[in-house]
């Protein structure tokens, strides 16, 4: 079991690269500028009171999207590209298996990602002092988990694509093709399938998109994507309610249950698909 | 002694291409052995599967008598490996490297004192993206040393290597085979295996088609001679005529001279079918095949377009001299 000696090799190789300091880059300035949005323009925070929770919440939304396109950048090339290097074959020279590379490979990334994440939530800490926000230290560090299990989710995601090619033109097509699907096409699908359920009629609140009017398959497929399994996670857990409404899959924790199954099938896949593959 | 190395019936289909067909071979331990062959042969293919990057199509291959394919991670505990086509981090340090296969292998080696020994240590904490070509094969070098593997695999080690550097790795195979490791290595070309080798193998087209010591392949090759003759021109048809004469090795022609190797047996039976043929004698000479043209032999087909370039002894001779082969 080599894992943590790839994991820690892959950390040091990406660390130096330029990618990662344009990454934490954009998020510290993302993280800040969304946290002086709301805490200084009260037009848009909408709250009376100024606190870390509305803040969190407001902030979800953005940084579902940033993790879900830097985890792309970060992950893709991850094991294709060793393979089409040939880097990949001093990794495999030495006593470590494929599952150590493909599990050193999704822990290193996701250290590489955790960390500008991390960054801006620390930075993010300066705005709410001054901008007086009131500070709930216990919700703060339940978003942070929340948001690295969802990192994790994702970057396991890219990491089981590129496990499952030798290419890393093939890793890099199909990893936009995934992230086109799950963040922007994912709700005309989840309407397609209530519209077909409903007889191929436009259903009543089709295009509200009224939850309580959704039937309970339909609303499961919508909490499928990691963005709303992240930010259905994110609202349980600052709001207390992790139970939520409705049948139990469609409750908040079980926005939990759907990272943690992205964290893992996506890379059990691409493991399959790697340790039968010649190199 | 065991056997280090242990490949039977291997054969390896990518596609509609076979790379391997049927390889047969044994590495004892201790030994250095050279594994001869041009590029595309099939060696690195061989390689890959000693070290489980790819599959056998049929057959199968054992290391230090363990399953190349069950028992991978075991063997590569105990391997040392220069890859071919391989790539160095280029954002790590030498040192880095080094320790990144010491950490793999869970060693206690000094990564410095592995860096030296490939004359890099100056090196060592310099990123290995600004390496030269022979400077990562060093630095990869040091990383299969790591750990004193029982077992040196070096898949083409003088790739980009100056002469100095080429002597350099020799002296570093003899040394680790006096520890007591076994060294496989492969290259497609002779002399580096020439000069430390105690056994080589010959693959061809994915075939092995010869296993012998250097000694028995000087043998082989001392027993046949060349014959260069020079015509005015190769009357069509006549290759074949001459193949079919007693102790007639191999036939090629191209241009205006035609080439043949012969054990021994009449060399005026040849010169007398050119002529009756209808071709003029011109020029004719003799040289004693080297290794060199030995080592092509076994991996060329015979092709019109190719004449092996004699540099043995020349016994120069003008087709009107009075020398008894010429003598009509």
């Amino acid at each position: 079991m080599t894992w943590a000696v790839v994991a820690r090799k892959d950390f040091a190789d990406a660390r130096r690269s330029r990618s990662l300091w344009v990454l934490s880059a954009l998020f510290l300035l993302l993280a800040v500028l969304f946290a002086s949005i709301y805490a200084f323009v009260p037009e848009v925070s909408a709250d009376p009171e100024l606190d870390s929770v509305g803040l969190l919440g407001f902030l979800a939304s953005p940084v579902a999207l940033f993790v879900a396109v830097a985890a792309l950048v970060v992950a893709y090339k991850s094991v294709a590209g060793e393979t089409e290097s040939g880097s990949g074959k001093l990794l495999l020279s030495l006593p470590n298996s494929r599952r150590d590379v493909l599990l050193g490979k999704v822990l290193g990334r996701t250290s590489v990602l955790a960390l500008p994440v991390l960054v801006g939530l620390v930075a993010m800490l300066a705005v709410i002092f001054v901008g007086d926000v009131a500070f709930a230290p216990v919700d703060y560090v339940l978003f942070a988990l929340v948001t690295l299990l969802f990192v994790a989710a994702y970057v396991a995601l890219y990491v089981g694509i590129s496990a499952s090619t030798t290419s890393t033109s093939r890793a890099a097509t199909l990893s936009v093709l995934v992230l086109v699907v799950l963040e922007f096409v994912w709700d005309f699908v989840t309407i397609s399938v209530w519209f077909v359920l409903n007889g191929f009629r436009v259903p009543d609140g089709l295009f509200t998109a009224d939850l309580a009017a959704m039937p309970e398959l339909v609303a499961f497929l919508s909490t499928l994507p990691p963005s709303t399994a992240y930010m259905n996670a994110v609202s349980g857990v600052l709001q207390n309610s992790l139970t939520g409404a409705g049948a139990w899959y469609l409750s908040n924790w079980f926005g939990l249950v759907v990272l943690v199954l992205w964290a893992i099938v996506p890379a059990a896949i691409g493991y399959r698909r790697y340790s039968r593959a010649d190199l | 002694m065991g056997s280090a190395i242990e490949v039977t019936g291997l054969t390896k289909h990518f596609g509609e291409v076979v790379a391997l067909d049927g390889v047969d071979l044994a590495v004892e331990e201790g030994e250095i052995f050279g594994f001869l062959g041009p590029n595309g042969a099939g060696k690195s293919t061989t390689i890959d599967t000693l070290l489980d990057f790819v599959r056998p199509t049929a057959g199968s291959a054992r290391v230090l008598g363990m399953d190349a394919q069950t028992e991978s991670l075991a063997i590569r505990r105990r391997v040392g490996v220069l890859p071919d086509a391989y790539r160095v981090y280029d954002r790590l340090t030498g040192r880095q490297h080094v320790q990144f296969a010491i950490d793999s292998k869970d060693t206690d080696d000094d990564p410095l004192a592995l860096l030296e020994r490939v004359g890099i240590a100056e090196a060592a904490d310099r990123k290995a993206g600004g390496y030269s070509k022979g400077m990562r094969q060093r630095l990869v070098l040091a990383m299969a040393l790591v750990g004193d593997p029982d077992l040196l695999i070096l898949d083409e080690p003088s790739t980009g290597l100056d002469p100095n550097g080429a002597r350099e790795m020799r002296r570093l195979i003899r040394e680790e085979a006096d520890r007591g490791a076994t060294v496989f290595f492969s290259s497609h070309i002779l002399e580096q295996v020439e000069a430390v080798c105690d056994r080589v193998a010959i693959l061809n087209e994915g075939r092995i088609v010869t296993v012998d010591t250097i000694d028995g392949l000087r043998d082989t090759a001392g027993s046949g001679t060349q014959l260069s003759i020079r015509v005015d021109e190769v009357p069509e048809g006549v290759v074949p005529s001459i193949e079919v004469l007693d102790g007639v090795r191999s036939v090629t022609a191209s241009g205006t001279t035609v080439t043949v190797r012969v054990d021994d047996g009449s060399k005026t039976a040849i010169l007398d079918v050119l002529e009756s043929a209808g071709a003029e004698v011109l020029d004719f000479s003799t040289a004693e095949t080297s290794l060199e043209e030995l080592f092509a032999q076994f991996t060329t087909e015979p092709d019109p377009s190719a004449t092996a370039t004699p540099n043995g002894e020349r016994a120069h001779a003008d087709a009107d001299a009075d020398t008894p082969e010429v003598a009509r």
